[in-house]
């Protein structure tokens, strides 16, 4: 037992002629613990997956989910709505130009300037566009001349006017923003 | 103060040498003594003897690791006192008690061979530690540290600084073999 402890104590000694490189690296060395906070690192996965989900829910949702409706139609139905305009009984295609709709049910108007005419009349032929795919017919609108001449979306892609009547056209024709704005413009 | 400089003071002679060695690394030389000798006033001898020693090495050295340099003399130091002071004249307590578990079985050898060339023998078998191995080793072994000093350094547990000791002194014990019967 005491040539063990003798043989250790050697050891021990020698322990002490080690090269002074190691001595010196471990002379102050402290281990610094890596920062990798747990909570943080978890609350901002969190983040991330939340920011993900609302991102998809809105693209799934609100954009492409009824990829019928785009934003300038959702935008014309609202205007047209926004203004509570009184239904009209009666429409009569020969007293002056103006814009008719038909929503809820029911036909309302607004009479025009010859401007707001002609330039109604511009953005409708222009600015529309057919998305070919079918929708509800909650919103159509048409824009009359005073004359008994109609002029709807549908008669850019199709030739001809509707006289005397209101035609009911295919309501896959959608609205250019420009259009709905000017409609606002013209409601207010 | 860059250990060149304080090495430089020694060369030049310049009396306030020791004071700047004292200021740089006398708390460390202290804490060395005293984890090996566990009395202040032995401590602070040591550390003293350990300044004259360097006074008297210095211009003959220039030591590159003035720190390791200075370990080296007052561990020594600590150890000779220790020894001298205690009835069973063994230094390094308990310490040195774990190091039984790295005798090799063949002791004829171990016991013939020169301390130098057995230094040798521990560097080899540290140059293939990693590092945060090594230097847990040597933080035990040369510096004395306890369990809860290596725990707070190397930022681990009791257990697995406990651990990390035992196979480092298993792999001492198995390197100190295939080398001393190699012979």
């Amino acid at each position: 037992m005491a040539d063990k402890n003798k043989r250790a104590e050697k050891l021990y000694d020698c322990i002490g002629g080690i090269r002074d490189d190691y001595i010196a690296n471990a002379e102050n060395y402290t281990k610094v613990k890596a920062f990798y906070p747990k909570k943080l690192l978890v609350s901002l996965a969190a983040c991330v997956v939340v920011l993900i989900m609302v991102t998809t829910f809105s693209d799934v949702f609100l954009k492409s989910g009824d990829s019928s409706v785009n934003d300038a139609e959702i935008s014309l139905q609202y205007v047209l709505e926004k203004y509570e305009v009184e239904p009209t009984e009666k429409i009569d295609l020969f007293s002056g130009k103006k814009l008719i709709w038909y929503s809820d049910g029911e036909y309302r108007e607004k009479v025009l300037t010859q401007k707001q005419y002609t330039r109604l009349t511009s953005y409708m032929q222009s600015g529309f566009e057919d998305v070919k795919e079918s929708r509800d017919e909650e919103c159509l609108v048409w824009i009359c001349d005073g004359r008994g001449n109609v002029v709807t979306p549908y008669l850019k892609t199709s030739e001809g006017n509707v006289y005397v009547n209101l035609f009911s056209y295919r309501a896959e024709v959608m609205p250019s923003k420009a259009f709905t704005e000017y409609v606002e413009k013209i409601l207010t | 103060m860059d250990d060149s400089v304080i090495v430089e003071m020694y060369w030049q002679r310049k009396d306030d040498a020791i004071a700047k060695t004292d200021e740089k690394y006398g708390k460390m030389l202290n804490g060395i003594s005293m984890s090996v000798l566990g009395c202040r006033e032995d401590a602070e001898e040591c550390v003293s003897d350990t300044y004259l020693t360097a006074w008297r090495r210095m211009p003959s050295e220039r030591p590159m690791y003035l720190g390791a340099f200075l370990s080296k003399i007052v561990r020594h130091f600590s150890i000779d006192r220790y020894r001298k002071n205690t009835a069973e004249k063994r230094g390094g307590g308990e310490v040195c008690d774990e190091l039984t578990e790295c005798i090799p079985s063949n002791t004829d050898v171990f016991d013939e061979i020169e301390n130098n060339e057995l230094s040798k023998l521990i560097d080899s078998f540290l140059s293939r530690l990693d590092e945060e191995k090594r230097m847990i080793f040597v933080r035990r072994y040369f510096y004395n540290d306890s369990i809860e000093d290596i725990c707070k350094r190397f930022s681990v547990s009791s257990s697995k600084a406990k651990s990390v000791l035992f196979r480092l002194r298993e792999k001492l014990k198995e390197q100190l073999e295939v080398q001393l019967y190699g012979r």
